[in-house]
């Protein structure tokens, strides 16, 4: 606590530096003046004979960001201040000013600037530095760069769309009609030498899109900085769309959008040789209704159902997050600290069809409210060393604990909105807890000239555990045995894991690296499960289940990049990811038979194979091949089901591959004409184990992808812009008789033309107009739209 | 043949039309130019070693990363893989003594320096359904560390990613423990999830049953005809012909449920 007092510190720092300083007064007052060039005979002006000669060889080290020494030469303020050798310019007596005697290197280990990294001034170049220094150092406050600046960019827009609006909303991320807002502003102003606030942000009203960014910092002391930002997600609310129904898809006739967002405050401190530190606390947020795939049967329990009624929820999701971070390098050690507790609560709210295959009619909904919060704390602590020019090392520690309760409230209703037979499950004490530990251990060694080793290791147990109650009261509310005892559940997770990472790099080959990596993985979780009481609609008898699960990872990756010419540049990697578990089950009662504890064994092998090709023909030309294959596998080994539904045993569960080309090309053929243009096509399939049911068929189809763009500068106040994208996916399937069609298939296109007009240096506008086009036949058209937009903004800008 | 079936065509030729009219009329004496990005105007390449002399903590760590794995400084084809590859050359932020944003490029605010070169994640951004990183809501390195020594974690941290731990940032409800776990969390969120984008909502893989099987099959008995399908000890035939195995009501809480070992609610 003493030592950390400012005070202390601030007289140690003085302890420290008094002998540097007098060292500094002794080694000036020895330099021998004859030695140092004559000052140039002339006026000198800053911005034509000093300015240049502090771009070239000081600032790089004496800039603004972390100067050496703390001296800084971007202004005249601090130039004249000095820095942890004590003052080094002197107005009116160059002879005597320390920095001339290091740009004229007379003092051995002060030369400037330091062999390596830049070269010495000349001869004619100290001589103008002196005669500045003579002339008092004069210094025009224009510089450093002037980072005072103002950007005000007030925005209008305006988009009809003729079909469907909710669609056109969840794909543009844009609402139809007129909006108005700020596209950019952004306010930077330099308060004296060592002061700065920042601002900068977005606004778009109607979409309430809302971005602010403020910073005020201070050089050597530390910063505040805070903000806000907001966004809305829309959703398209129709659901699925079943071809021999005849209608199109129907929708719920809302629309659905949730708002999700943050709100910071950060203080920072960054005092000179203290540990640099922040405390924060932030706000996320999600609120509104999203749609969900958890969509509603129409059919009953007849044979033509399909499940295609439209689903949404509602989202009410909060948390505070307080931060603590500190940053500091100590003895050659490098310290990183981080803490954060973050306090989450959470409510939602769904409606889901009555499951009619179980329950008779009337059709109805099971209306389901769930809530959960918790309290999770995290702390990290980690350090980094460069022990030597080839070995740097790093190891960390992490722990965080997890408190939480969840609750659930259910009941089923009616078309009307009144209480009818079904579910009315109930849970108001549900307890879940985490707490992890992990280490980490890693290394870089570069043992020669080349060759680069890198190695890793990072262990972490986890114990998880979950309480609860729930009462499955389920069928008639009039019965009286309705209300059913509560069910006791309880689950124990109990994770070990270890990950190992081992990477090397090769360069000795002339213009080629080799690369070579592995990581492997091995976890084993111990499963408790408990439930104790019966839920009968849906067949959650009690049980017990004792599982004692394994996982083997492992992922290796090998390849080379190499470019012998100058316009050429080719790579490409080969990897293996293999996922292999195991399941050692015990289960009571043991012939309860089917989930839980019913997967034996899991394999997922996964080939990766990547080549890339650069071209440069020409300067103004710049070509990207890529191509990309992925084929994964999955096995998966079951208990036997009797009688005769199955003998258990491994089975090859899926076949997935994916083989994806893309090409993008830059071409400045001349140097007022930009254009940029990426096309990428994929097609991919995946094939399970499916028992030649007709329902399931292969999940099939190609994507293809546009992204171009070009600008053209007309002349020296005018620029031309045109942007065009596309997509198409064809992912039909032909199971409409035994099955629902799930695949999409749509086409959209987007077209922008612009053109910006600078009127005067300050002030210039832009104007788009935008066309977007989206068929979409795996919904029956019902999603399809065409809309038009025009974009005018203009932008004021000083200076 | 009505004009309005047939609008790209007509527009891209009026489109054409007008292009070769402003080249023509556009005066051929101008001099400005227009960059590509990651150019900086006046900059030239400096190499990965300036770049250390300030950002120590960062270029220490890099031989480590992901990036680094295609890294030569002696490569030909200059300024393909190194700090410049994304931050642009860095002559002019070295000469005025660095600062942020300062005669640099930051990937952070604009992420087309990484999309030169993962030309298929551009793509999949542009699909119906993705992340919001084209619209500039967030970026590339809050799911990904470019400097660090794995790829699948942000910046910060211990030195390899730890389970879904990229995504349970923002999205704690599904990410939050359950008393009963979907186990395929543990193969993490990527094996139902294309995070970068999808044609499918919620950025599935796949939009129908086949997702689940995937790891739900299993060898049918004597006593299962063709053509059915049981899961478990039930059948599930008519089930996934009504559609998906979250649909109706029925595995809904697919993330984890608190009352329901089949994952119902």
């Amino acid at each position: 606590m003493k030592l950390s007092s400012p005070i202390h510190r601030a007289s140690r720092i003085t302890h420290f530096c008094f002998p540097f300083l007098f060292c500094v007064v002794v080694v000036a007052a020895e330099i021998d003046a004859t030695k140092l060039p004559s000052p140039a005979k002339i006026k000198v002006e800053f911005d034509r004979d000093i300015k240049p000669i502090f771009e070239k060889s000081c600032l790089r080290c004496h800039g603004p960001e972390k100067p050496k020494s703390r001296f800084r030469l971007d202004n005249r303020a601090s130039a004249l201040k000095g820095g942890e050798n004590g003052i080094d310019i002197i107005p009116g007596n160059s002879a005597k000013s320390p920095f001339i005697h290091y740009v004229a290197r007379l003092v051995e280990d002060m030369e400037m600037p330091p062999p390596g990294k830049g070269d010495p001034l000349t001869l004619e170049q100290i001589g103008l530095l002196r005669a500045w220094i003579d002339q008092d150092a004069n210094w025009p406050d224009t510089f450093p760069l002037d980072e005072r600046g103002f950007v005000f960019a007030p925005t209008l827009r305006w988009i009809h769309v003729q079909g469907d609006e909710k669609k056109f909303r969840e794909n543009e991320g844009m609402h139809e009609g007129w909006a108005t807002g700020i596209e950019q502003f952004s306010l930077t102003e330099q308060v004296g030498t060592d002061r700065k606030f920042s601002a900068e942000g977005r606004t778009l009203f109607q979409d309430h899109d809302y971005q602010l960014y403020l910073k005020l910092e201070k050089t050597d002391v530390g910063f505040i900085s805070g903000g806000v930002e907001q966004w809305r997600t829309y959703y398209d609310d129709s659901g699925g769309y079943y071809r021999p129904f005849g209608n199109p898809s129907s929708d719920l006739d809302r629309n659905l959008f949730l708002d999700s967002g943050q709100m910071w405050i950060n203080f920072g401190l960054s005092l000179p040789n203290w540990p640099q530190m922040v405390l924060g606390y932030e706000y996320q947020f999600k609120n509104g209704n999203e749609s969900t795939l958890e969509w509603g049967n129409l059919g009953g329990t007849s044979a033509f159902a399909r499940n295609i009624l439209p689903a949404a929820r509602s989202i009410d999701e909060r948390t505070h997050i307080v931060k603590f971070e500190l940053v500091h390098d100590i003895y050659d050690w490098h310290l990183e600290e981080s803490a954060r507790v973050e306090f989450f609560n959470l409510r939602t709210e769904r409606d889901d069809v009555k499951n009619p295959l179980t329950l008779p009619p009337p059709e109805g909904v099971v209306q389901t409210r769930e809530g959960s919060g918790h309290v999770e704390g995290q702390n990290t602590v980690r350090l980094e060393r460069q022990v030597n020019d080839w070995v740097f090392l790093s190891g960390g520690y992490l722990y965080s604990r997890f408190d939480g309760d969840a609750s659930m409230q259910q009941v089923t209703l009616d078309q009307t909105g009144v209480l009818t037979p079904g579910l009315f499950w109930f849970s108001d004490d549900i307890v879940l807890k985490r707490e992890t530990h992990s280490f980490s251990v890693a290394g870089q060694l570069m043992p020669e000239e080349g060759l680069s080793v890198s190695l890793g290791l990072q262990p972490e147990w986890t114990h998880q555990e979950g309480f609860g109650n729930v009462q499955f009261s389920e069928g008639d509310l009039s019965d009286p045995s309705f209300l059913a005892p509560p069910a006791t559940l309880r689950s124990d997770l109990d994770t070990q894991k270890f990950s190992e990472q081992f990477s090397v790099r090769y360069t000795k080959f002339p213009w080629t690296v080799l690369f070579a990596e592995a990581r492997w993985e091995q976890e084993q979780i111990g499963q408790f499960e408990h439930q104790v009481g019966d839920e009968t609609i849906l067949s959650a008898a009690g049980f017990l289940r004792r599982t004692d699960f394994t996982n083997d990872r492992t992922d290796y990756r090998f390849g080379f990049n190499t470019s012998p010419w100058r316009r050429l540049s080719f790579s490409a990697y080969y990897k293996s990811r293999v996922s292999n578990s195991g399941y050692d089950n015990f289960k009571l009662p043991s012939n309860s038979e089917g989930y839980s504890a019913f997967i034996r064994g899991r394999r997922i092998d996964t080939d990766e194979l990547q080549t890339k090709l650069v071209l440069r023909p020409a300067d103004w030309l710049k070509t990207t091949l890529t191509y990309q294959r992925v084929a994964t596998e999955y096995e998966t080994a079951t208990d036997p089901v009797s009688p005769d539904i199955s003998p258990g045993g491994t089975i090859v569960a899926a076949n997935y591959y994916a083989n994806v080309y893309s090409a993008n090309a830059t071409l400045t053929p001349f140097r007022r004409l930009y254009l940029s243009a990426t096309f990428s096509y994929s097609d991919a399939r995946t094939v399970t184990a499916q028992n030649d049911n007709p329902s399931v068929v292969p999940y099939k189809g190609d994507i293809y992808t546009i992204i171009s763009s070009a600008t053209f500068a007309v002349n020296e106040s005018t620029d031309l812009q045109a942007t065009y994208t596309f997509s198409r996916a064809k992912f039909d399937q032909n199971n409409v008789v035994e099955g629902l069609p799930l695949g999409l298939n749509y086409v959209r296109h987007g077209v922008t033309f612009g053109a910006t007009k600078r009127l005067t240096p300050n002030l210039s506008t832009n104007l788009r107009y935008a066309l977007y086009q989206y068929d979409e036949p795996s919904s029956g058209g019902v999603n399809n739209y065409t809309a038009h937009g025009v974009f005018a903004t203009l932008t004021m800008r000083w200076p | 043949m009505r004009v309005r079936d047939h609008w790209l065509p007509w527009l891209v030729l009026t489109a054409g039309v007008g292009i070769f009219g402003v080249l023509l009329s556009s005066c051929s004496t101008v001099e400005r130019t227009v960059l590509a990005p990651p150019e900086i105007p006046g900059a030239t390449y400096a190499g990965n070693k300036s770049c250390a002399e300030c950002h120590a903590n960062i270029s220490r760590q890099f031989p480590g990363s992901a990036h680094a794995r295609v890294h030569l400084e002696t490569a030909k084809l200059a300024g393909g893989t190194g700090c410049e590859s994304c931050h642009g050359p860095g002559s002019r932020h070295i000469e005025a003594g660095g600062g942020r944003g300062v005669f640099i490029n930051n990937p952070r605010k604009d992420t087309a320096a990484c999309f030169q070169c993962h030309l298929e994640t551009r793509a999949e951004f542009n699909l119906t359904h993705h992340h919001p990183v084209i619209e500039n809501r967030i970026n590339c390195a809050q799911c990904h560390d470019p400097h660090g020594s794995d790829i699948f974690k942000s910046a910060g941290g211990l030195a390899m990613a730890r389970l879904n731990e990229g995504c349970a940032s923002c999205h704690r409800e599904q990410t939050r423990p359950f008393i009963f776990e979907h186990e395929a969390m543990r193969e993490g969120c990527t094996v139902c999830h294309n995070p970068h984008g999808s044609i499918n909502r919620k950025m599935l893989v796949e939009n129908d049953p086949n997702l689940c099987l995937k790891c739900h099959a299993q060898v049918q008995g004597m006593g299962v005809g063709r053509q059915q399908i049981y899961i478990g000890h039930a059948d599930h035939t008519a089930f996934l012909r009504q559609g998906t195995c979250w649909s109706a009501g029925c595995h809904t809480a697919i993330h984890g449920s608190n009352v329901h070992p089949r994952m119902f609610y």
